[in-house]
């Protein structure tokens, strides 16, 4: 069971996430609408994944991003947006992202992308464990 | 008269007669019934073969979303920390997560080189590894090292090899690795060259997934070649990997194959869109000598990326810088035809009957005449002088009336009416007395009507109304005046007269301008907010699915959410189509061949052209420069001119093309003339508007010219049009000429002088 935080600045983009990952899976998501509140929850408490809007207002996606992976490197990110292009889709997954979606997704992509994001997520911490017990 | 006609001639010379005359009617028909068929088997086959080809551009446009894909992935990938810096596990896993959904469109393997090119990190089906070897002179290698390849892909030529007895297409797609990307262990990344990544894909798995499913007609299937004429996918295993200009004379040597042979090199290898028919010698199992439809288009495989192929190979002209991939969709004319045919065979012989008891009927009537003689044709002189008289009395003004006159008892039922009443209500004007309006008028109506009569009846007002009847199945818009007819008292309803005007057609003109009005203003409107709409779209659609696993499936409601589902994917659909074009910048090296595109365009056409009796006038000016623009997309805009003009004359006329250097201008130019309606003054200034269009509901988008026009101004181009429509009041014929213009390439460019020549 993941904990998952999604930001977007429209609410019945949330309300559908949320019930697509809480509905689907076992996972559970935060939401909220205020970029800035996404970054102070990113500091007080740890995301197993991020679903963030590219384009909003006060911070853009890309600056959650990067506040999510100063936070904690293990965070996994995904980019939800409504302006998809080849270009921002490659610039988010070189600063660390793992995945890029566009608007409108079919309930089916999101919750395919949540699995991939996730099962990598686990491979990073499995694989850290095992190079610490080998050093140590 | 009949009688006079006996005594004349003879009763057994005038049998003669009629049976000639029976013969000769049903040679008639026969002959008519022939040309009949050829004409209906030439439409029937170009509508045929027109959803043949947008079968085939389906599956050539999914090959292309699939590449899409893939380029999408491969790229994705390349950006992976875990594929840039191969830390040990951590790539395999990567690749693992990504091979899974890769595999289903048929790539066998992820693999990435090394800088040095001594190492491959790889992962197939049957796990991943680590293969130590000299790998410095593969292509994908060689590729990869050059400095102004980054950031772009590589699409290998397609070779084939033996995988379990069987030959299977691959093609590789590869894309330099640079450590760019950052992660815990490289908080600032080198920058640095590091090898190349690249799909190994089965391209007969890849395009079978799309092209598989494909049926046209009954049986009809896909094929798809590469670029060098190897089948990619043919339902038929053993032809994949073979060369397609050999192997079907290898399986049947008795054939000959030179016109697919032909339409292979010379078109579809071309990159030419088009249709046409062959002789085939088997089908789906079927093995006779058969003849097919064919229609044929091609899918990009690299629409900005460099290809290593090179653009010429054994003589196919390919447009340079692209590689294409001709896709085909094909069907035995037999199964068209024949229906087409066994109908025909059905109506003659219906005819024939119907002819024949025509005469039989006129036989039995002769005799008939004969037998009463000289006694009957007195009471016929009678008649006819009384029908004479009858109906000079009748040619007063309201029985010619255009329009419906008729009078009304209180319970509905006729007393009298005009001929147009007589004829819309489909039984002679002496049979109208007596019968009721509910033999006529839908039962809904007729109590519309009842309560109007019976307003009058009670009021003695007149009374006006207009609304739609529907009359023996037809639905007639009717203005009508229900005016009371009084008695001796003057006081009592007698009758009810009744006039109505059908106003049918200025009813539908009036919906029909109401309809493009409102979608021209919405188009506007909706184009300007595609990417804003995208995002309600998606909490709709995403809505709509949740709701759709809650509520059972053979529930009513379920049923309404796969609307609401259905309707939402249609939006998306729409927004995608907007977006497309506003979304692929234009470059400044994408040039192309104004005269080959408007040749390709008209060669599509002029099958068309043919059925619908225009005739074609076509002049391009020798050595044009080339333009700036893409292939495909000014294609497109012709394409949508050329339909345009020919939707303009519906009952044939002449279209002109031309294609010349403006002197004024110095742009190249097209000049596309048709003789047809015209453009009325006021919608002149709409044309270009999105979703405006004068076609039926379903007919047309209204997006061709606003397309059109985006994709011409994009490549710094114009377009624009003169046009002289019926009700113009300077004289002269009807008709619209559009003049597209594009800059030419410069003639600094680098290829000019080689492009030149080879125009």
């Amino acid at each position: 069971m993941a904990k998952i935080l999604a930001v977007d600045d429209e609410l019945d983009m949330l309300a559908l996430l949320k019930m697509i990952i809480e509905g689907y899976t076992s996972h559970t998501v935060m939401v909220t609408n205020n970029p800035l509140e996404a970054v102070e929850l990113l500091e007080k408490e740890r995301f197993d994944l991020v679903l963030t809007d590219l384009k909003m207002p006060g911070l853009d996606g890309m600056e959650v991003l990067s506040r999510a992976k100063q936070q904690d490197e293990d965070t996994q990110v995904m980019m939800i947006t409504a302006y998809g292009s080849l270009e921002s889709a490659e610039e988010a997954v070189s600063k660390g992202a793992f995945d890029f979606i566009t608007k409108p997704f079919r309930k089916e992509q999101i919750l395919v992308a949540v699995d991939k994001a996730l099962r990598w997520q686990e491979m990073v911490k499995q694989n850290k464990e095992l190079k610490k017990r080998l050093e140590g | 008269m009949l009688s006079d006609l006996l005594v004349k001639i003879g009763f057994r010379r005038l049998l003669q007669i009629l049976g000639g005359m029976v013969v000769l009617l049903l040679a008639v028909a026969f002959v008519l019934g022939l040309l009949s068929l050829k004409r209906a088997q030439e439409i029937v086959s170009d509508d045929f073969q027109q959803q043949q080809l947008i079968l085939a551009r389906t599956a050539a446009r999914q090959i292309e979303d699939g590449l899409a894909f893939l380029r999408r992935e491969l790229r994705i990938l390349a950006f992976s920390p875990a594929i840039q810096y191969l830390e040990s596990v951590a790539w395999e896993n990567r690749m693992r997560i990504s091979f899974e959904e890769l595999s289903r469109l048929g790539v066998i393997a992820i693999v990435r080189l090394k800088h040095d090119s001594h190492y491959a990190y790889m992962l197939d089906a049957d796990g991943a590894r680590i293969r130590q070897e000299d790998f410095s002179t593969s292509q994908e290698a060689v590729w990869a090292h050059e400095p102004g390849n980054r950031g772009r892909i590589f699409f290998s030529p397609v070779r084939v090899e033996g995988l379990e007895g069987q030959k299977v297409p691959i093609m590789t797609m590869s894309t330099p690795i640079y450590q760019v990307s950052v992660d815990e262990s490289h908080p600032r990344p080198p920058g640095a060259f590091d090898g190349v990544l690249f799909f190994k894909i089965d391209l007969s798995r890849f395009t079978g997934r799309y092209c598989a499913p494909i049926r046209s007609g009954r049986t009809g299937y896909c094929w798809v070649l590469s670029q060098d004429g190897l089948f990619l996918y043919h339902p038929e295993r053993e032809f994949i990997g073979e060369d397609a200009f050999t192997a079907r004379g290898r399986r049947d040597p008795a054939i000959s194959f030179a016109a697919i042979n032909e339409i292979q090199k010379t078109k579809m290898l071309a990159g030419e869109e088009g249709t046409s028919t062959y002789i085939s010698g088997w089908h789906r199992g079927v093995i006779h000598r058969m003849e097919k439809f064919l229609a044929y288009t091609h899918a990009h495989v690299e629409p900005e990326e460099v290809s290593l192929l090179g653009t010429d190979r054994d003589g196919h002209k390919d447009p340079p810088g692209v590689r294409i991939w001709p896709v085909a969709v094909v069907a035995p004319t037999d199964e068209v035809w024949g229906t087409v045919s066994s109908l025909y065979i059905r109506q003659f012989l219906i005819q024939g009957v119907l002819i024949f008891a025509l005469g039989l009927t006129a036989v039995v009537l002769i005799y008939h005449e004969r037998r009463w003689g000289v006694e009957l044709q007195l009471e016929v002189e009678r008649a006819t002088a009384d029908l004479r008289r009858s109906e000079e009395r009748y040619k007063s003004v309201v029985e010619n009336a255009r329009d419906l006159i008729f009078l009304l008892d209180d319970k509905g039922s006729l007393l009298s009416g005009n001929n147009m009443t007589a004829r819309v209500f489909g039984v002679p004007a002496k049979a109208l007395p007596g019968k009721n309006l509910a033999d006529f008028l839908h039962s809904e109506d007729v109590a519309r009507f009842q309560e109007f009569v019976h307003h009058v009846f009670t009021t003695g007002n007149t009374f006006e109304s207009k609304f739609p009847v529907r009359i023996r199945h037809r639905l007639y818009w009717l203005s009508i005046h229900f005016v009371p007819l009084f008695g001796d008292d003057g006081r009592t309803v007698e009758r009810v007269l009744v006039m109505a005007r059908d106003i049918t057609d200025r009813q539908r003109m009036e919906e029909q301008m109401f309809q493009t009005e409102k979608l021209a203003s919405i188009g506007t409107l909706a184009a300007g907010v595609a990417h804003e709409v995208n995002n309600p779209l998606g909490i709709i659609l995403g809505f709509t699915e949740i709701l759709l696993d809650r509520v059972p499936p053979e529930s009513k409601e379920f049923e309404l959410l796969k609307t609401i589902e259905r309707q939402g994917l249609n939006c998306k659909k729409i927004v995608e189509n907007l977006m497309t074009y506003a979304r692929r910048p234009a470059r400044h090296d994408d040039f192309t061949h104004f005269n080959h595109d408007l040749e390709t365009v008209v060669n599509l056409t002029r099958n068309t052209l043919l059925t619908k009796n225009i005739d074609l006038e076509l002049h391009l000016a020798p050595s044009l420069p080339r333009v700036r623009g893409d292939a495909s997309e000014l294609q497109q805009v012709f394409l949508n001119v050329i339909n345009n003009a020919v939707a303009a004359m519906p009952k044939g006329g002449k279209l002109t093309i031309i294609s010349r250097l403006n002197p004024y201008t110095h742009q190249v130019e097209a000049v596309i003339a048709d003789t047809g309606c015209g453009i009325p003054k006021e919608i002149a200034d709409r044309v270009f508007d999105p979703f405006f269009t004068t076609k039926k509901v379903g007919e047309g988008t209204g997006l061709g010219l606003s397309v059109s026009y985006a994709i011409v101004t994009k490549y710094g181009g114009s377009i624009r049009f003169e046009s002289r429509a019926a009700d113009d009041k300077t004289p002269g014929p009807t008709g619209t000429t559009f003049f597209i213009s594009l800059p030419p390439e410069p003639e600094e460019s680098e290829n000019f002088r080689e492009s030149r020549a080879a125009n």
